[in-house]
């Protein structure tokens, strides 16, 4: 019975929420990490996010970038849709192209992996977004305030049919992005993570890539020590090599392990079945509400006619 | 589907499904009682059956020098033909003065026993316990009580006429109402919440499936059927729902008479709750262990039984837990709950439900304003308690698997209680 009692609460403090804006102030106090505006997608771009879900139904990617790093796509021919990006898997060489739609939809057919580049100017904003990624590898990014954070009211309105979006990214080399996959409101985040450009700047890969061996190389890049405070506890996390160690007190291990689980289960929740089981869960809703009003009204109308009239109270009852 | 979707969608299904199941029962609980109602004459005025079976009313007592005295008076004072009972106090090696009052008693009924367990060798559990008496027994019916009760004058003649009157029963448990309801708000809660239990659970189940289960105290069964199961299992801490189960695996049947009224002395304290209620747990645990092979192969009645303990124990409670995690990390923002459906009307439904479904109890059984008040109450308060037991009961007993230790029967501490 309680159950509803949990959803209506979480619906009740969502209401109490504070707004995104005050949502930012938080990000930035905890992580120092910049941030930016929301861009909503142009019309153009959500034509063709809704063709390429149209292709790839069970696996859609729709990344808006403003600079393209495409290695060894010799198919790809030049067009004007400059926010999609694709990148082989044998990559070694980063080439700047424009995309056509058509050629990037083959390339994911043929099991490219999309690859962002992510020109970032200044050392300070490469320094927080390795901040960023820092703690993220470590899996300690409270992810249920990143991603109100990490995409807009707006892009909310557009999530929808398994689009996986990296809002922000036009205007904010600075704007984190988890690295693992996660759902929201019934569509999936594809997140991508950051990896160390040789010519410098900071680009942006699918975590498959990263399974493969990357690391943060570039130990200056890395800081020495992260500290943050979350739910009551402080961490510290020191770098040793291509690690970090956390040092915290028992609770707060239990927190990060709690929460290291959560992510895992999280990234392989995204199962057709589990989709039938939601549908099964609606379904029962509304039949476990039909049954609960007309016992509702039954024992309404017992209660205050007949039923209460009869007692089957004994003699020490009043 | 992210994480936290699943989570609730594992609690929302371990929670509804036995909560549609109660109102299903919540039914047949009313037609149960209208039923009784519409019988209520015949119940209550209907002769003994000819010749008048012979009763022994067997009483474990382990130091209950607090209760015994009413406990006896009230079953030597039976409206029962006074040759046709007898009534036997198995004195479990107490070391206060309990057998000196039963002794004292014997004085005033002459069909008063008394059988003394060496101290020492007693205060191994109620099975035992019973099996001593029973050895000791010369009824054809065997009538069981805990030291704290105080049945009605007519609870024998109405128990042992519904007992007699059904040729497919074996056993009859009567209605066990709160004696110190009044004493402080834990008893208050329990007061209602065994009349909820039993309406629903007892009288609804006997409705719908003709299934009701021993509670432990004030039921009667057959002596040559005790017989045929070999007697209590002394393995068990929960004797009632032992020898149900055993009942049920024979194919036969329990009624619940709601007519036939006992009153029974409940724990004052919550830590005094809490430990009763951890050795009924993990004694259903066991149970449930003990029988789940053999209710394939009796789906009715056993498997519905189990099936119904496997809800409740297994999965209701920790589904209810389970919800207090999502609960706690959706406000802490660990995770994020987005599945579409009418949850904040099942809430509030569920909390009416709970509320109505008590207060129809109530209505029935002790209309009190204040009952409705602590209906209400009680919903946010004594019924979150039961996680707290499961939870505890689950680590006693994996630490006790673990260990290999014994089951070590836990006697529920008695209080004196204020006479008014």
């Amino acid at each position: 019975m309680n159950i509803t009692a949990v959803i209506c609460s979480v619906n009740i403090i969502t209401s109490l929420t504070p707004p995104p804006d005050q949502l930012i102030d938080v990000y930035q106090d905890v992580y120092s990490c910049q941030q930016s505006d929301s861009i909503l997608p142009s019309e153009y771009h959500k034509s063709y996010m809704a063709d390429i879900s149209n292709y790839f139904p069970q696996m859609s990617q729709v990344i808006t970038l403003q600079d393209l790093d495409i290695t060894q796509a010799s198919e790809i021919t030049s067009g004007s849709v400059p926010d999609m990006i694709i990148l082989p898997t044998s990559s070694s060489k980063n080439v700047p192209v424009n995309v056509e739609l058509y050629s990037m939809i083959e390339l994911v057919r043929s099991g490219a992996i999309p690859m962002a580049k992510l020109e970032v100017a200044r050392a300070e904003e490469q320094r927080k977004q390795r901040l960023f990624w820092c703690s993220l590898s470590l899996d300690l990014c409270p992810i249920g305030w990143y991603l109100p954070m990490g995409v807009s009211d707006e892009l909310l309105y557009d999530l929808e049919d398994g689009l996986y979006i990296a809002p922000s990214w036009y205007r904010a080399p600075g704007w984190p992005l988890p690295r693992r996959i996660f759902d929201l409101q019934g569509s999936v985040i594809l997140p991508l993570h950051d990896d160390l450009m040789p010519g410098g700047g900071v680009s942006a890969s699918f975590d498959s890539t990263m399974a493969n061996g990357k690391r943060f190389a570039d130990y200056d890049l890395l800081p020495a020590s992260i500290s943050w405070s979350e739910m009551g506890f402080s961490f510290n996390a020191h770098r040793a090599g291509d690690q970090y160690h956390v040092t915290t007190e028992v609770g707060a291990r239990a927190l990060l392990a709690a929460k290291g689980y959560s992510l895992r289960l999280w990234s392989k929740n995204n199962k057709e079945s589990l989709s039938l089981a939601s549908l099964a869960t609606q379904g029962f809703a509304w039949i476990a509400f039909s049954i609960s009003l007309v016992n509702f009204v039954f024992f309404g109308a017992i209660i205050f006619a007949l039923i209460s009239r009869v007692t089957f109270s004994s003699r020490r009852s009043s | 589907m992210n994480l936290g979707n699943s989570l609730l969608l594992i609690s929302f299904w371990g929670i509804w499904l036995i909560l549609v199941y109660w109102v299903f029962l919540s039914i047949g609980a009313v037609l149960y009682a209208r039923q009784t109602s519409k019988n209520l004459r015949r119940f209550t005025y209907s002769p003994l059956p000819e010749p008048v079976p012979t009763v022994t009313i067997l009483v474990p007592a382990h130091n209950e020098s607090l209760v015994i005295a009413d406990t006896v008076e009230a079953l030597c004072e039976q409206d029962y033909p006074n040759d046709g009972f007898e009534v036997i106090v198995i004195d479990d090696g107490s070391s206060d003065d309990t057998a000196d009052i039963v002794e004292n008693l014997r004085q005033r009924f002459s069909n008063l026993r008394l059988i003394k367990v060496p101290i020492g060798k007693g205060g191994k559990g109620k099975s035992r316990t019973l099996n001593i008496g029973l050895q000791y027994a010369a009824g054809e019916l065997i009538a069981v009580f805990d030291a704290d009760n105080t049945p009605e004058r007519n609870f024998l003649r109405l128990t042992v006429t519904a007992l007699v009157s059904d040729e497919r029963l074996v056993a009859v448990n009567g209605k066990v109402r709160t004696r110190n309801y009044d004493a402080t708000w834990l008893t208050r809660f329990i007061n209602l919440e065994f009349m909820y239990f039993q309406w629903l659970f007892q009288g609804g189940r006997w409705y719908w499936f003709g299934l009701s289960s021993l509670m432990g105290t004030g039921y009667v069964v057959y002596r040559s059927s005790l017989d045929i199961l070999g007697g209590f299992d002394e393995e068990s801490l929960v004797d009632d729902t032992e020898m149900s189960l055993r009942i049920f695996s024979g194919n036969y049947r329990i009624r619940w008479v709601p007519t036939a009224v006992t009153w029974e002395q409940e724990p004052e304290t919550l830590a005094v709750w809490i430990r009763q209620r951890t050795r009924w747990v993990q004694g259903n645990f066991s149970v449930v262990l003990k029988y789940s092979s053999m209710a394939l192969k009796s789906p009715y009645p056993l498997g519905l039984e189990i099936i119904t303990m496997v809800l409740n124990y297994i999965i209701f409670l920790p589904a209810l837990f389970l919800s207090y995690i999502v609960f706690s990390f959706s406000i802490s923002g660990v995770l994020l709950l987005s599945l579409p459906g009418p949850f904040i009307f099942l809430w509030i439904m569920a909390g009416i439900i709970y509320i109505i479904h008590m207060s129809f109890v109530i209505s029935i059984e002790q209309r009190r304003y204040k009952n409705y008040l602590l209906a209400v109450l009680g919903y946010f308060t004594y019924a979150q308690f039961f996680i707290i037991v499961v939870l505890r009961s689950i680590f006693l007993g994996t630490v006790r698997r673990l260990r290999g230790d014994d089951i070590i029967w836990v006697k529920t501490t008695r209080t004196m209680e204020n006479r008014k």
